[in-house]
């Protein structure tokens, strides 16, 4: 009976270490909220890095685009350099989302290639995504 | 016995004064020595640490300790399946049902924190003068109560002004003070405030004068409190 109770032991701790190995993904709520002339390219860097350097944890990303900053993408201000930047990043993952109020009004100005998901509410739409564990991070 | 070099009481008597095997007035004069020699005393302690390490070493185990039953049983084959099956068992509850459990976390991504506690708090920074960023977060914070409002959900909200983010709270801006005024009227689950080090660091600095709208409360240091409300679970967005 103590051999079966030790592997019983053993059987429950072996399903702990299970769960302490299966990492979960690493998830980051990106908040664009100014329009600067770096931000863009500091959003960049940044998304780049994190891509980069949490590779193995399969990082979601989302950047959420709020008031102004969604201009950035508008097809007469993105410089090249930073349009090819800002596609490699979608077909690494990232997520695009913005305001649908403000999508709306500046729907005809930005560049087709950036599909952004629409919310009510930006604010609301950082809190529930924190809570569903995602950690903030802003440029 | 009294005032004899250390050498001269044997060992055999010094150990029956350890064993407690002494008269009462034999134990008594070596007790008298004792505490004038020094020497005697180390003896007399090294003689009662032997003994205990020699009890330690040879003490009997108690019979009830033995396992007897893992020696008089026979291996069981059922016995030793069930054990692989609740082993595999709880290997796959470990790998499927709780992969986020060490970050405490269920399957949806949830903090506990977040599954918790239903009131959501939400903290809102503003360290820049940037006018138009602020305003269009304050617009968005409007919206954003009057959804929890509308939706009947318990939410509390605090805005915490430092850095070029304190200019903003004063007279000096009058968009924002209207809006603010508003929200503050509108919504009790809504606080502003504002960082008592950074006032004092622009009049030392800048010579700067700042006032604040009558709806901002002066916390000690922003930055402290932006820490301390994310440890505490509130959610955190820049403005």
């Amino acid at each position: 009976m103590r051999r079966f109770h030790l592997l019983l032991a053993l059987a429950l701790l072996m399903g702990l270490s299970g769960s302490l190995l299966a990492a979960p993904p690493a998830r980051i709520v990106y908040h664009l909220h100014q329009v600067k002339p770096v931000t863009l390219k500091r959003a960049l860097n940044n998304l780049e890095n994190l891509y980069k350097g949490l590779d193995e944890q399969r990082p979601e990303i989302h950047m959420l685009l709020q008031g102004e900053s969604l201009t950035l993408l508008r097809r007469d201000r993105l410089a090249p350099e930073y349009r090819q930047r800002l596609i490699a990043l979608l077909r690494k993952g990232l997520i695009l989302e913005a305001g649908e109020d403000n999508f709306h009004r500046l729907q005809k100005e930005l560049d087709p290639a950036f599909p952004a998901r629409l919310n009510r509410n930006i604010l609301s739409r950082l809190v529930e995504l924190q809570k569903q564990g995602y950690q903030y991070v802003t440029p | 016995m009294q005032d004899k070099n250390p050498e001269d009481v044997s060992d055999e008597l010094l150990n029956s004064f350890v064993d407690h095997q002494l008269t009462s007035e034999e134990r008594q004069e070596i007790l008298s020595r004792l505490k004038r020699d020094r020497a005697l005393s180390d003896r007399v302690c090294e003689l009662q640490h032997l003994k205990e390490m020699t009890r330690l070493a040879f003490d009997d185990i108690p019979p009830s300790r033995l396992p007897k039953r893992v020696i008089e049983e026979p291996r069981s084959l059922p016995r030793m399946v069930a054990a692989a099956a609740i082993f595999c068992l709880g290997l796959l509850l470990g790998m499927v049902g709780l992969p986020q459990w060490g970050n405490g976390e269920d399957r949806n991504g949830q903090t506990a924190s977040a599954r918790n506690d239903s009131l959501t708090k939400v903290l809102v920074h503003l360290s820049s003068a940037d006018e138009a960023a602020a305003l269009n977060t304050l617009g968005n914070l409007e919206q954003m109560l009057a959804e929890y409002r509308s939706k009947g959900e318990p939410v509390l909200v605090e805005v915490i002004a430092n850095g070029g983010g304190v200019k903003l709270l004063g007279p000096d801006t009058p968009a924002i003070a209207e809006r603010i005024a508003h929200l503050s009227a509108s919504y009790d689950n809504l606080s502003f405030a504002a960082c008592r080090n950074t006032i004092e660091q622009l009049q030392l600095t800048e010579g700067a004068r700042i006032q604040l709208l009558p709806e901002v409360k002066l916390i000690d240091s922003g930055v402290v409190e932006v820490i301390r409300r994310q440890r505490d679970g509130w959610a955190y967005i820049r403005g």
